[in-house]
Order: C-alpha cells, then sequence, then structure tokens
C-alpha cells in the first residue's frame, strides 16, 4: 500500500503541492490524472525519496522510500523515459541498476524478454525510439520483481500495440496481488486501465475514488475532469 | 552479560554497511564500464603518456633519466583523471540517470562513497599503467638514443608521487562536478586552473604554491619550492578536497535530485 498523507511541496514562494493525501492499494490499478504541472510528477518524485516535501509524508508500507532495505525489490518506479545515459548500452543499464539494487543476473535477460527488448540489449540507448526507451525504463521497474509499480506517464511515446501491451502488463500486475499507481495526462487511457482515480489540479487533490464513482454524474471521465478540475472554459 | 549483544549488533550492522559499499561500488564500476568515453579517456591517457614521453625523451638535449622525462609529462596527463572524475559524474544529469540511480541506492552518502571507490579504482588503475608505460617508454628511447644514465639506483618516489596527484586531482574534479551537477563548468573551470591559472600566476606570485595543483606537483617534483615540501604540499591539495567534498557531500545530501 502506498499512502500519500498531508504532503505539501514548496518552490520559495510557489506552492507546488499543497496537502495532498490519497492510497493506491493492492490489487488495484490506481490512475493519478492531472493537467501537465498539476504536481503528478513532483508527488511521484516525493514519494521515491529522490525529492523532500516541505510537510506531510509519503510511505510505502509504512515507511519511506529511503528507509526501505532493498527498495528497486519493493518499488519498481519509471520516471521520465529510459532514465539512462544515452551511450550506455540498455543491457549495461540494467546491469549496474541489478547491482546496485541487491538484484540476481538473470532477471536482466528476463525483463529484456518480458519488455519485448531481447534483440536490444546491445544497443546504445542514444539509437532508441522514445518507445523502446520507454520499454527500457519499465525494464528497470520491472527486474527487482517488486509488489508496487510507480509509473510517470508510461504510455508516453508508446505506439498502440505498446499501448495495448502495458495495459495487459499492469492488469496483471495488480491482478496478482501487486499496487499499480500510474499518471498520466491522457484520459482515454486511463478510463481503459484503472481502478480507482485520484485527480490533481494545481497541487491540490479535487477528487479520489473509485472510477465509476469519480465518473459518476458525467457522461465520460473527461467530462468528469473538466467539470472537477475547472479546466474548461 | 549486556555487551555481548550489543557488540554482536554492531559487528553485524557494520558487516551490512561493508556488503552495501561493496554493492555500490561494484554497480558504479558497471557503470563506467559502460561509459565509451570512459574508456576512451583511459586508454587515450595511457597512450599520450607513453607519446609524450618518446617526444621528450627525443627531444630535450638534455634528457637523461626516464624518471625526470615522466613527471614532466604530468601537466598534460592530469587532464585524464579530470576528464574521468568529471564525466563519473555529469553523465548521471544528462538523460536525468540520477532519478535511476538514487531510486536504487537512496543513501546519498553510501552512493558518494561507492562513487568515489569506482572513481579511485579506475583512476588509479590509468595513472599506474600511464606512468609506467611513460617509463618504459622514455628509457627504451634514452637507450636508443645511448643517453641513459650511468645505471644509478632508481627511486620510485617521484613515479609513485606523480600517480598519487593525478588521482587526486581527478578527486577534486569529481567533488566539484558533484557540486555543480554538470559536465561543462566543472571541467572548463578545473582545466583552467591547472593549465592556465596555474602556469600563469606562479610567474607573478609566490603564492601560486597554495594553488591545488602547484602544491599537489610537490609530490612528484618535491624540491621546487622553498616554503612547501612533498608532505606539507600534499596537505595542501588534501585540505582543498576536503574543502570543495564537504560542500558536494551537503549539497547532495540536502537538495532535490
Amino acid at each position: 500500500m502506498l499512502s500519500i498523507s498531508g504532503l505539501t511541496k514548496r518552490h520559495g514562494p510557489r506552492t507546488v503541492l499543497s496537502d495532498v493525501t490519497f492510497q493506491a492499494r493492492p490489487g488495484r490499478v490506481t490512475g493519478f490524472l492531472g493537467p501537465n504541472g498539476a504536481g503528478k510528477s513532483s508527488t511521484l518524485r516525493i514519494l521515491l525519496g529522490l525529492d523532500r516535501p516541505t510537510a506531510g509524508t509519503a510511505l510505502i508500507d509504512g515507511r519511506p522510500y529511503r528507509k526501505l532495505p532493498d527498495p528497486i525489490r519493493a518499488v519498481g518506479s519509471m520516471l521520465d523515459g529510459s532514465g539512462a545515459h544515452r551511450s550506455r548500452t540498455a543491457r549495461n543499464h540494467l546491469a549496474w541498476v541489478a547491482r546496485a539494487g541487491g538484484v540476481p543476473k538473470r532477471r536482466i535477460d528476463e525483463v529484456l524478454d518480458q519488455v519485448g527488448l531481447a534483440g536490444a540489449g546491445r544497443t546504445r540507448v542514444g539509437k532508441f525510439s522514445l518507445g523502446m526507451g520507454q520499454r527500457l525504463g519499465l525494464a528497470a521497474a520491472l527486474l527487482g520483481e517488486p509488489a508496487a509499480l510507480v509509473l510517470d506517464e508510461p504510455v508516453n511515446g508508446l505506439d498502440p500495440e505498446g499501448i495495448r501491451w502495458i495495459r495487459g502488463l499492469l492488469r496483471g500486475h495488480a491482478d496478482a496481488g501487486g499496487t499499480v499507481l500510474l499518471s498520466s495526462h491522457l484520459m482515454s487511457e486511463v478510463a481503459e486501465i484503472t481502478d480507482d482515480l485520484v485527480i490533481i489540479a494545481g497541487g491540490r487533490i479535487v477528487a479520489t475514488g473509485p472510477l465509476t464513482e469519480v465518473i459518476a454524474g458525467h457522461a465520460t471521465l473527461e467530462e468528469a475532469f473538466f467539470a472537477l478540475t475547472g479546466a474548461d472554459r | 552479560m549486556t555487551t555481548k549483544p550489543t557488540r554482536t549488533a554492531a559487528v553485524r550492522l557494520a558487516r551490512t554497511a561493508a556488503v552495501r559499499l561493496a554493492r555500490t561500488t561494484a554497480a558504479e564500476l558497471v557503470k563506467l564500464r559502460g561509459l565509451p568515453a570512459i574508456l576512451g579517456t583511459a586508454l587515450g591517457t595511457v597512450v599520450t603518456g607513453a607519446f609524450l614521453a618518446v617526444a621528450l625523451a627525443s627531444s630535450a638535449p638534455t634528457a637523461t633519466d626516464a624518471t625526470d622525462v615522466v613527471t614532466h609529462t604530468v601537466l598534460f596527463l592530469q587532464i585524464g583523471p579530470i576528464l574521468i572524475g568529471v564525466l563519473a559524474v555529469a553523465t548521471e544529469y544528462a538523460g536525468r540517470q540520477i532519478a535511476t540511480t538514487l531510486t536504487a541506492t537512496p543513501n546519498r552518502r553510501l552512493l558518494l562513497a561507492g562513487k568515489a571507490a569506482a572513481y579511485l579504482i579506475v583512476a588509479t588503475a590509468t595513472s599506474v599503467t600511464t606512468i609506467v608505460a611513460g617509463l618504459a617508454a622514455a628509457q627504451l628511447t634514452l637507450i636508443a638514443r645511448d643517453r641513459a644514465a650511468e645505471a644509478r639506483e632508481f627511486d620510485p618516489w617521484p613515479a609513485a608521487g606523480a600517480v598519487t596527484y593525478l588521482v587526486l586531482i581527478g578527486v577534486l574534479a569529481l567533488a566539484l562536478a558533484t557540486l555543480l551537477r554538470s559536465l561543462i563548468p566543472p571541467l572548463v573551470g578545473m582545466l583552467t586552473v591547472v593549465l592556465v591559472v596555474s602556469p600563469l600566476l606562479s610567474g607573478y606570485t609566490e603564492h601560486a604554491r597554495w594553488l591545488p595543483d602547484r602544491a599537489g606537483g610537490l609530490l612528484y617534483l618535491p624540491t621546487t619550492d622553498p616554503v612547501l615540501g612533498a608532505r606539507t604540499g600534499t596537505i595542501v591539495l588534501l585540505t582543498w578536497i576536503a574543502l570543495t567534498g564537504s560542500a558536494a557531500i551537503a549539497a547532495f545530501r540536502s537538495r532535490d535530485a
């Protein structure tokens, strides 16, 4: 279970997040939806121990990320594409992540295969398309066989076949009892894949709950989204 | 009776810390190995060292001693470890690899320790190979020119000092890059100090001896300064490293990734 509670983040006078509270539960796919700049990435970065909150907590099964003994074996994450330096090969990238995270070497081939990059292990990341970079980022997230997945805009750059594939992957992960938290600004994708919805706008949570409840009273998720975020003119 | 479990716990804690440091260092080594720029720099430094030694040994009219020749090439060779130190950090911030790094190793101090250890391994291997290759190349050239000095006792200290200096000046570059988290500013800064500011300033003021490379240079040219010696010069260089390193560690631990 991922629990975000009372999270506030300020950069000088600018408030990026104010009192953000929600949970992502095991066995469910939780969609974190909001316009660009709403605070999705900021929230995920704090959850992953990259940034510090001004106030509040973000816990993974009751512990902050930085206190997890083997973090990538508990939470697999992907922020902003591959997260690899362009001059290394995909295999070298996964090799150092595995080493750092205490993950056995055999997992490298397994995840390359799983994300459809089995033939591209020796290719340098700089030669990858956006979609391939995204798949490599996912491979790194899956490396430690984590119970929870935290993914920032995972469908970005994926082709229709890739989107279908990731949908199946995340559904399977949740159905097997895992926790999935994914952010997106693409409503149709989120509507297709999520069980629970968290909507953020201007650094504040405007709605949380099961997808059907959040949409209730609106024709589509898109309509609900614009009504809730007040982004519609 | 009560001290026994405490000691066992302390030993276990120390062992866990050692295992984690070994793991992080190994990961950082895999990371360095995967960067063509690091391999190229290491190889280029060795080749340049041998090439410069041959050039100097065959052209300098008074050259009779291989060690003498090699210590005069260090001014240029230091570009190698400086590049390795800067690249080891700067590549983290190109393409946001730093987020992957910190999710795999969230403990900032552990990560920096592993990074420094991996740098030390690569830089020491590179510097030892470079200096040994330079000594061999210089000696062979001198023999070929029939200029080799009479077989006198080989003094290994200047060569060891040159290796130590090369490794340490790169540590300073690594610390500066960690502080500035970028490629060009720390690289240009370091190269400007060692290649431009230091040679120019030493012509104007004797205070130039306190610059990191001037002071550290006494490791392999120990009798060139009236105030500092090999030991005090090393302390000055280590002080530069400690100051920059502390600022870098404090910044790296406190700021958002």
